[in-house]
C-alpha cells in the first residue's frame, strides 16, 4: 500500500492521542473517544449512504474524531458534547456547502460551534500536554516532517510568520512582553492547529498564494479577536477561548465561498460541484 | 482537521431536496440540543423570602447579629510581583472553629494576611437568650500580632492539644515562619516557637494538619508547601517563582513532617518519614484509608495531581498507586465525607471549572480499596462543577441523614467588565519555561478571574446524585471563598456554615430549620481520648473513626485536624438521623487502635464517649 500524506496525517495523530494519554492522561478515561471518534465515523458513514448512496472513506472522520478528542474538554461527567461535536463536526460537511463544496474543516467548525451555542459547558483548554517543551519539539518535528512530506509547509510558516509578527504589533497596543504574546505558539494544541487545521486543503483555496493569504489573513483575524480582548471590547469576548479557531472559522470559509463564487458554479474543472463525498 | 489531500471535484448527482431537508434539520437540531443543554447552573442570589421547608433549612446571616467584624487583607508583597500580585496573593484568608477556651462552644480563630494587621480569636459568650454572641479577645489572648516583616504572614492556623496538658494550642501556617502558641492558661497564648524545633523553618505555606502518626499519644505536624521555602515573597531574588506547568509542576514548595516529642517540641522526620516532593501543596486530609488502624494522609495539589500516602504503621509514609498521578488537576481543598451511608470514606477536593476555558472538574472519589483496592468516583452533577471552588466541607445540613456538601469559591472579584481569562489562556497552554517568570505573566490590572461565584451548597440525594441549591435556601454573598466550615456554633443541634472570604469578611451563615420540625433529628459525639499514660489516643482523638448505624444506615465520620482548605473544624462530631430517633450502635476506631461500641444512643443531645483504658486490650492490633 502507497503510503499517502494522509495516512501520516492519520498516523502522526493517533500518535499524538497515545502519547497524550499515556504520558498525561489526558482522555479522563476512553469514554471522550469512543464517542466522539465512534460519533464522527458513524456520522460519515449514515451521511454518507444517505446522501450519497455508498460508503466514503471513513479516514476523514477517523482524523475529525481523533482531533475532537484531543481538543474538545466539556465539564465532567457530560457525555452528549462529544457526539454532538462529532455530529457537527460531520454534519458541516453535507449541510454547509456552497457550490458543491463544504466551507469549514469539520472539526473548526465543531468546536467553534459548540462554544458559541453551549458556551456553559464547553471548554478547550483542560490540557496542555505537561506545558513541556520535549513534547512540544516532538510534535514541531514530526509535524514538520509530514507537512513537508504533504508539501503545506508554506501554509503552515505562513501562519506562524504572520502570528509573531501580529504579536509583536500586539504589544505595541497591550504593553505586554513578546514573549508572552507569542507563548501561545509554543502550546501543543495550538500546534495541531498550525500543522492540521489551518493547512487543510478541502476548506481552503486552491493556489499557493491564495492559501498563504488565507492563512495571513487568519492570522491577522486571530489578532484582532486578541486585541479585542485585550482592550476589553465586548464582541471579542465570546471567541477568547479559542481566538485562532473562531479566526479561521470566520476567515476560512468567507475566502472559500468568494474563491468558488469566481471560479462559477462549474468550478475550475468545468464539472458541477454539488454532493462531494467525505472530504478525503 | 482534515487530513491532507487534494480535494477531488465531484461528479454530480445532486441529492434530492428531502434529503437536504433531512439532515439540514437534524444538524439545526443538534446546535438547538447544544444550547439547551448548556444552561449554567443558577447561582442567583436569593429572594427576599427563603422558604426553610423547601430542603429542609435555611442559611442566614448572622454576622452582624452575633458580633463578627472581620475582614481580610491580602499581603503587600515585593513589588516587582506587583502586576501579578493579585493571583499571587490569592489566598490566606482561613479560619478554625474550634472550642479554644473549653467551656464546650465552638469559637472562630480567623487570620488576615497583611503585615500589622490582626488575627481575631472569636470567643462564643452566650447571650442572656441563649444566642451566640461573639467577642474578639486575640490581643489578650496573644494571638493578634502575629503577621510582622521577618516572620511572615498568616494562611492558616491548625488547633490540637499539642503538648497534652488539657487545652488547645495553635501553630500559625503563614508564608514565613509557622509559629507554635502553648495555651499556658485559660485564653493566654505563649509564644514556643523558638523552643518548638519550628524556629528555622520557613515555609509557604497554607496547609496542615495534625495527626497522630505513630500512636504515640501526641500529634504530630504535617504542614504542605506551596511556593519553594527559600522564596521570600517580600524580597525576591528571582521572579522565576511561579509554576513550570499547569498538570505536572515539580518546582514548588517541599512537604514537612513534625514528630512531637512533648512539652511543645517537635523534631523534623520529613525523610525519615517520606514527606517531601516538589508539588505545590494546597490541601491535605487524614484518614485511615485502608483500614489498617494507622491514619494515613491524603494531600490535594495545586498544578498536580493528588498524592494517597499511607502509614506504614508509624514508620513512614509511602505512596499508594491508585492512579492519582496521570489525573492531575489544581487541587485546592481536600475533605472527608459519607456520600453513600454505606461507611465508606469519600474524598472530595476541589478544582477550577470555567465555562469555554477550562473543565477540570472537581474531584469525587470513593474509598473502595477494602473490597476494589481503588478509589472509585463517586456522584456526577453539580458537585463536579462549583467554579474556581476553593474550601468544602461535608455535613447533614438538613437532618435527613444524608450528608451535605458546600463549596466556597470565587478566585479575583474585581472589576467585573474586565476578566482575566483571555489573558491566563495566553500562558496556560504554553510552555512551562516562560510562565514561571512572574514577569512573563499579563498584568491584571485590576481584572477579574473567576470572581462574584456564590457558595455552592449540594444537598445530597440518598447518595445518589447532588442538587445546587444555595440559592434557595438563602447564599447570598459573592465573596472569594477560601475556607468553609460547618458546626453547630449555636447548640441547636444544626450545622451552622462559617467562610473565610479572601479580601473580605467573615461570614456566619446560621442554620435554621423549617417551622414544622419537632422532633430533634441529629446527634452529636465529643470524643474524650484515655490518659497518655494508660495507652490512650491523642487527646484530640485525631483520625478517630467514628462509624453511626441508624435506621438503614451506616454513615462514617472522621475527625480531622485541619483538611478542606485553610480551616478546621470541631472535633465534636455530627451526625442528621432522618426518621430515625436514635443511633442503633456507634462504633468508634480510636486512634489508638481500640474499637468502641456503643449501642442505643438517644438523639437530640451530645454524647461523651470515654475511651476505654489501656486493660481492655485494642480490637485492632497496635503492630
Amino acid at each position: 500500500m502507497r503510503v499517502t500524506p494522509k495516512h501520516l496525517i492519520m498516523a502522526l495523530i493517533t500518535a499524538i492521542l497515545v502519547v497524550g494519554q499515556v504520558q498525561y492522561g489526558i482522555l479522563r478515561g476512553w469514554t471522550p473517544l469512543l464517542l466522539c471518534l465512534g460519533g464522527a465515523v458513524f456520522a460519515e458513514a449514515l451521511l454518507s449512504r444517505f446522501m450519497l448512496g455508498k460508503l466514503t472513506p471513513l479516514s476523514s472522520a477517523y482524523v475529525s474524531g481523533t482531533s475532537l478528542t484531543l481538543l474538545l474538554k466539556p465539564e465532567p461527567g457530560l457525555i452528549w458534547p462529544f457526539l454532538v461535536g462529532a455530529g457537527l463536526s460531520i454534519g458541516s460537511k453535507y449541510v454547509l456547502r456552497y457550490r458543491g463544496k463544504h466551507l469549514w474543516n469539520p472539526t473548526n467548525f465543531g468546536i467553534a460551534a459548540l462554544l458559541l451555542v453551549a458556551p456553559g459547558k464547553i471548554a478547550i483548554l483542560s490540557h496542555e500536554f505537561g506545558n513541556d517543551i520535549t513534547t512540544n519539539l516532538v510534535i514541531w518535528t514530526i509535524g514538520l516532517l509530514i507537512a513537508s512530506r504533504a508539501k503545506i509547509l508554506h501554509v503552515t510558516f505562513t501562519y506562524v510568520a504572520a502570528f509573531l509578527a501580529f504579536a509583536w504589533l500586539r504589544t505595541l497596543v497591550n504593553g505586554h512582553a513578546y514573549l508572552t504574546e507569542i507563548t501561545p505558539l509554543t502550546g501543543p494544541m495550538y500546534q495541531l492547529f498550525v500543522f492540521f487545521m489551518v493547512t487543510d486543503p478541502a476548506t481552503t483555496v486552491a493556489t499557493k498564494r491564495g492559501r498563504m493569504l488565507v492563512v495571513f489573513l487568519v492570522a491577522a483575524f486571530e489578532s484582532v479577536i486578541r486585541t479585542g480582548n485585550d482592550l476589553g471590547w465586548a464582541w471579542a469576548a465570546p471567541f477568547a477561548p479559542a481566538p485562532a479557531i473562531f479566526a479561521l472559522a470566520i476567515v476560512g470559509p468567507i475566502a472559500l465561498g468568494a474563491r468558488l463564487a469566481a471560479l462559477g458554479p462549474f468550478g475550475r474543472m468545468g464539472a458541477p460541484l454539488q454532493v462531494a463525498p467525505a472530504a478525503a | 482537521m482534515q487530513p491532507v489531500g487534494t480535494p477531488q471535484p465531484v461528479a454530480a448527482r445532486p441529492a434530492p431536496l428531502w434529503k437536504r431537508g433531512v439532515i439540514t434539520a437534524g444538524f439545526v437540531g443538534l446546535l438547538v440540543f447544544a444550547h439547551l443543554r448548556s444552561r449554567a447552573p443558577d447561582t442567583r442570589p436569593p429572594g427576599a423570602n427563603v422558604d426553610a421547608a423547601q430542603h429542609g433549612f435555611a442559611l442566614r446571616d448572622v454576622t452582624e447579629a452575633w458580633g463578627i467584624a472581620f475582614t481580610h487583607a491580602s499581603p503587600n508583597i515585593d513589588p516587582v510581583l506587583a502586576p501579578i500580585a493579585a493571583q499571587i496573593t490569592g489566598t490566606g484568608a482561613s479560619l478554625a472553629v474550634v472550642d479554644v477556651d473549653g467551656d464546650g462552644d465552638l469559637d472562630i480563630y480567623a487570620t488576615t494576611s497583611r503585615h500589622g494587621a490582626p488575627n481575631s480569636l472569636w470567643i462564643n459568650e452566650r447571650d442572656a437568650s441563649g444566642q451566640p454572641r461573639f467577642r474578639d479577645v486575640a490581643a489578650e489572648a496573644g494571638l493578634a500580632d502575629v503577621n510582622r516583616d521577618g516572620v511572615g504572614c498568616s494562611t492558616a492556623s491548625l488547633w490540637a492539644d499539642v503538648d497534652a496538658d488539657g487545652d488547645q494550642d495553635v501553630v500559625i501556617v503563614k508564608w514565613g515562619h509557622p509559629q507554635l502558641f502553648l495555651q499556658d492558661a485559660p485564653l493566654r497564648f505563649r509564644d514556643a516557637t523558638a523552643t518548638s524545633g519550628l524556629a528555622d523553618v520557613w515555609m509557604n505555606s497554607h496547609d496542615g494538619l495534625f495527626l497522630d502518626a505513630d500512636r504515640d499519644g501526641l500529634v504530630d505536624l504535617f504542614l504542605g508547601g506551596y511556593f519553594r521555602a527559600e522564596v521570600n515573597l517580600w524580597d525576591v531574588s528571582s521572579t522565576r517563582i511561579m509554576q513550570d506547568s499547569f498538570e505536572f509542576s515539580q518546582n514548588g514548595g517541599r512537604n514537612r513532617f513534625f514528630r512531637n516529642l512533648g512539652d511543645g517540641r517537635f523534631e523534623d522526620v520529613s525523610d525519615a518519614f517520606g514527606i517531601g516532593g516538589d508539588r505545590w501543596t494546597y490541601a491535605s486530609t487524614a484518614a485511615d484509608f485502608d483500614e489498617d488502624g494507622w491514619t494515613d494522609l491524603y494531600i490535594a495539589n495545586d498544578y498536580g495531581a493528588e498524592e494517597l500516602l499511607i502509614n506504614r504503621k508509624g514508620t513512614g509514609f509511602e505512596p499508594l498507586d491508585v492512579d492519582l498521578d496521570r489525573q492531575s488537576k489544581s487541587g485546592m481543598s481536600a475533605s472527608l465525607g459519607d456520600v453513600e451511608n454505606r461507611g465508606r470514606l469519600a474524598v472530595y477536593v476541589t478544582n477550577i471549572s470555567q465555562p469555554g476555558f477550562l473543565f477540570q472538574g472537581n474531584n469525587l472519589r470513593i474509598n473502595r480499596l477494602k473490597d476494589r483496592g481503588a478509589l472509585a468516583d463517586g456522584p456526577e452533577g453539580p458537585v463536579r462543577n462549583c467554579g474556581w471552588a476553593w474550601g468544602s466541607a461535608f455535613g447533614d445540613l438538613d437532618q435527613d441523614g444524608w450528608q451535605d456538601l458546600v463549596v466556597v469559591n470565587g478566585f479575583i472579584s474585581a472589576d467585573k467588565t474586565r476578566d482575566y481569562w483571555y489573558d491566563m489562556g495566553k500562558v496556560a497552554g504554553g510552555n512551562g519555561g516562560v510562565f514561571e517568570d512572574a514577569l512573563n505573566w499579563p498584568a491584571f490590572e485590576g481584572r477579574s478571574l473567576s470572581g462574584y461565584e456564590r457558595t455552592r451548597v449540594l444537598k445530597n440525594r440518598l447518595g445518589r446524585s447532588f442538587v445546587e441549591v444555595g440559592g434557595e435556601v438563602g447564599i447570598s454573598d459573592t465573596y472569594d471563598g477560601r475556607g468553609v466550615v460547618l458546626a453547630d456554633m449555636d447548640g441547636d443541634g444544626r450545622l451552622d456554615m462559617v467562610v473565610a472570604n479572601q479580601n473580605g469578611p467573615l461570614l456566619v451563615y446560621r442554620n435554621e430549620p423549617p417551622a414544622d420540625v419537632s422532633a430533634a433529628q441529629w446527634i452529636e459525639i465529643d470524643l474524650v481520648a484515655a490518659p497518655r499514660a494508660a495507652g490512650g489516643s491523642n487527646p484530640d482523638a485525631a483520625g478517630a473513626h467514628v462509624l453511626a448505624h441508624f435506621g438503614d444506615a451506616t454513615q462514617l465520620r472522621v475527625v480531622v485536624l485541619g483538611g478542606g482548605f485553610s480551616s478546621q473544624g470541631p472535633r465534636r462530631v455530627h451526625f442528621g438521623l432522618g426518621a430515625a430517633t436514635a443511633v442503633d450502635e456507634l462504633e468508634v476506631r480510636w486512634p489508638s487502635g481500640r474499637v468502641q461500641v456503643v449501642r442505643d444512643l438517644a438523639a437530640g443531645r451530645i454524647h461523651r464517649i470515654e475511651e476505654p483504658s489501656a486493660s481492655e486490650p485494642p480490637t485492632v492490633p497496635k503492630d
